[in-house]
């Protein structure tokens, strides 16, 4: 079994100068494709059982980037490696190893589970398409499993429609985790519940990291969730991380006017929190047709001649907090 | 139980400009009938927003949809009057309906590029309305469609007029449904989920201005929401709602200093907040039950900590806790 290292976490994921270009539509019949800047220049790393929390809104590229990591569509440029070994190159036969290591908890869990399969089967699946372990000890297994998110063994024979959304979740999570991965791509994997039920998957998902060591990658729009799971948050703008630090600091010291924005977008469960609501204008640029120089600047109160024509660079400022803002310093 | 000679809310605020009393739905399904909406008690008064917040299947949007007369042909309303300035809307012919809903009556839904049909402007589908219900010309429409556009913060009115749905983003399909829905000065504005599918920026934008609207229109809103956050921000009073039933009712800054009720406790405790920071969420245990395991005592008893042999059988009367708070439990929060 993995145990979260000690002092120095060793890095289990690295991602380095990612570029994802999607082609869309003509500009005109005898036009040029038009290119999606998808993902523009991302470079994050992973540590061995910690949780990183992904924020943004629609749009910005954060589930292209979470299917990247996992090698589900091919980068336009740039390396994802797996504990050293870069996975957009590794062949076909090292690859089916690999990817039992890294598992995806989708959105929908109805639409991730097949609907002509019963549970059991629907969670043993992963152990006979990897052959791991005996046959006849598989559904020992699978029972465990199922006791492991709280499901009671008598829902083994049914089938997804007849469970509620939550324990549907509790099944994609089993079925994710049965085959002891290390790293674990969340997808908005707690956005479609109850929040009464959010809770207890959320609770379940930090319950199955402390067992098994489990690293995540918690991809979500909700910064409240965020704030709540993760050790620590990038928040990722039109295909580039804009600030990266831990979740505490993040929250309470953000230094990027975006952060910042989104930050107070949120809206809090407390009437007397009304006033305090700074909104900021206008909506995410087309990724089609990407503004110059920082992506941000249209919306941005702080924006000058040097935000327009130049691309900030993504630096360290302060103790592990890194930002892309020109004006960081004079904002914070 | 309330008693309809008791009109120490109805005092404390201006008469309702919509009353809904005692509405119950029931739905005709191959196995059975469920009444997913459970003799639900609400009102609104003109310039307030009443927040009808409850999980999905708690039956908010459906009591809307009847409030308006538009269930689906398996549902239908059993019992129950919705007065509107004074008129049964359940009993008024439906060419009166029609002249309501639209006019008096405005509706925004959840997804807007859904609701809006893709192939007519966004001009044409708002003036739509201002020519049925008010009788404008053409160019008396067009004009007052761009003022609409305007007043909704749509950038460039003019060239938006022309375009098609699909040139809009999320945000702003959303103001212009918005702009239709107020397009002849509704009285009451039902918005249902109006900021879920919209990212937070967005939903920040919209949420202000709804209440601004509500302000210069004077008009009554109903918010029907799953997020005590959006409540929060928006509303003046809550009704919230668990399995077809509305357990408490409450201003807004009393339910979430002191909720009643162990449900609207049990939601508060299992949001994670940006504001602070836990070790673990109080999750609520089980889930809601669907309609065919409803029971007629306390829906909320199997997955309540505080519940004994009176809570199961009967249904919690409400009990008046001041005028304008109620609450349906044997057992309220303050009383344990």
């Amino acid at each position: 079994m993995n145990k979260p290292a000690a002092i120095e976490p060793e890095i289990l994921m690295e991602v380095r100068d990612l570029v994802c270009h999607f082609t869309g539509p003509r500009t005109s019949f005898f036009g040029k494709r038009m290119i999606a800047h998808a993902v523009n220049g991302v470079s994050l790393e992973l540590r061995t059982g910690e949780t990183l929390g992904l924020v943004g809104e629609s749009g910005c590229g954060k589930s292209t980037l979470g299917q990247l990591i996992l090698n589900l569509i091919e980068p336009t440029s740039g390396s994802v490696s797996f504990l050293g070994q870069d996975i957009t190159k590794v062949d076909k036969q090292e690859w089916r190893r690999l990817r039992s290591e890294m598992q995806l908890v989708f959105q929908n869990p109805l639409g991730a589970l097949n609907p002509r399969l019963s549970i059991g089967a629907q969670i043993r699946e992963p152990l006979d398409i990897h052959d791991i372990g005996d046959p006849d000890q598989r559904p020992d297994k699978v029972l465990e499993m199922l006791e492991a998110v709280s499901l009671p063994p008598h829902l083994l024979e049914r089938y997804p429609h007849q469970l509620s959304g939550g324990q549907q979740q509790r099944v994609v999570i089993a079925r994710a985790l049965i085959n002891g991965p290390k790293l674990v791509v969340c997808d908005e994997s707690v956005s479609a519940l109850d929040v009464s039920v959010q809770a207890q998957v959320v609770n379940l998902l930090a319950d199955m990291q402390k067992k098994l060591g489990l690293t995540y990658l918690f991809i979500t729009h909700d910064l409240s969730i965020v704030r709540h799971i993760s050790s620590r948050i990038a928040v990722m703008y039109l295909g580039r991380i804009v600030e990266l630090a831990d979740s505490k600091e993040l929250l309470e010291n953000p230094m990027h006017p975006y952060t910042k924005a989104l930050i107070s977008a949120v809206p809090v469960p407390d009437p007397r929190a009304r006033a305090s609501r700074a909104t900021i204008r206008g909506e995410p640029p087309n990724p089609f047709n990407p503004p110059s120089g920082c992506a941000f600047h249209a919306r941005c109160a702080h924006a000058d001649e040097k935000c327009r024509s130049q691309l900030p660079d993504f630096r360290q400022i302060g103790d592990k907090h890194l930002v892309a803002c020109h004006h960081a310093e004079a904002l914070a | 139980m309330i008693d309809p000679s008791n009109t120490g809310p109805d005092a404390a605020r201006a008469t309702p400009l919509l009353e809904v009393r005692g509405l119950s739905v029931v739905f005709d399904t191959p196995d059975g009938c469920h009444r997913v909406v459970d003799n639900v008690d609400l009102q609104v008064s003109a310039g307030r927003t009443l927040g009808l917040v409850g999980e999905s299947g708690s039956g908010k949007s459906v009591t809307c949809l009847a409030v308006l007369r538009l269930l689906a042909v398996r549902g239908r309303v059993t019992s129950g009057e919705v007065l509107f300035q004074g008129r049964d809307l359940l009993k008024v012919s439906e060419e009166e309906m029609e002249a309501l809903r639209g006019c008096q009556i405005g509706m925004v839904f959840q997804d807007p590029m859904v609701s809006l049909n893709p192939v007519r402007t966004i001009g044409w589908q708002i003036a739509e309305s201002l020519h049925l219900h008010q009788n404008l010309s053409k160019s008396g429409a067009a004009k007052r469609t761009l003022e609409l556009l305007d007043l909704v913060g749509i950038p460039e009115p003019k060239t938006r007029f022309g375009e098609y749905p699909h040139q809009f983003s999320g945000g702003m399909s959303q103001r212009a449904m918005i702009a239709m829905a107020i397009a002849c000065q509704p009285k009451l504005l039902i918005a249902d989920e109006p900021t879920t599918a919209l990212d937070v920026t967005i939903q920040a934008q919209i949420l202000e201005l709804l209440s601004d609207l509500k302000k210069e229109l004077d008009m009554a809103l109903i918010l029907i929401t799953h997020d005590l956050g959006v409540i929060a921000e928006a509303a003046d009073d809550v009704a919230v709602m668990y399995a077809g039933r509305v357990v408490e009712e409450a201003p807004v800054l009393d339910l979430f200093d002191s909720p009643l009720h162990h449900y609207t406790m049990g939601l508060l405790n299992s949001l994670p907040r940006i504001d602070r920071s836990v070790d673990r969420l109080s999750a609520i245990e089980g889930a809601a039950p669907p309609p065919q395991d409803f029971v007629e005592g306390c829906r909320f008893e199997p997955r309540c900590g505080h519940c004994d042999d009176a809570c199961s059988g009967v249904r919690p009367d409400f009990s008046q806790i001041s005028d304008t708070r109620r609450v349906a439990c044997m057992h309220p929060v303050a009383a344990t």
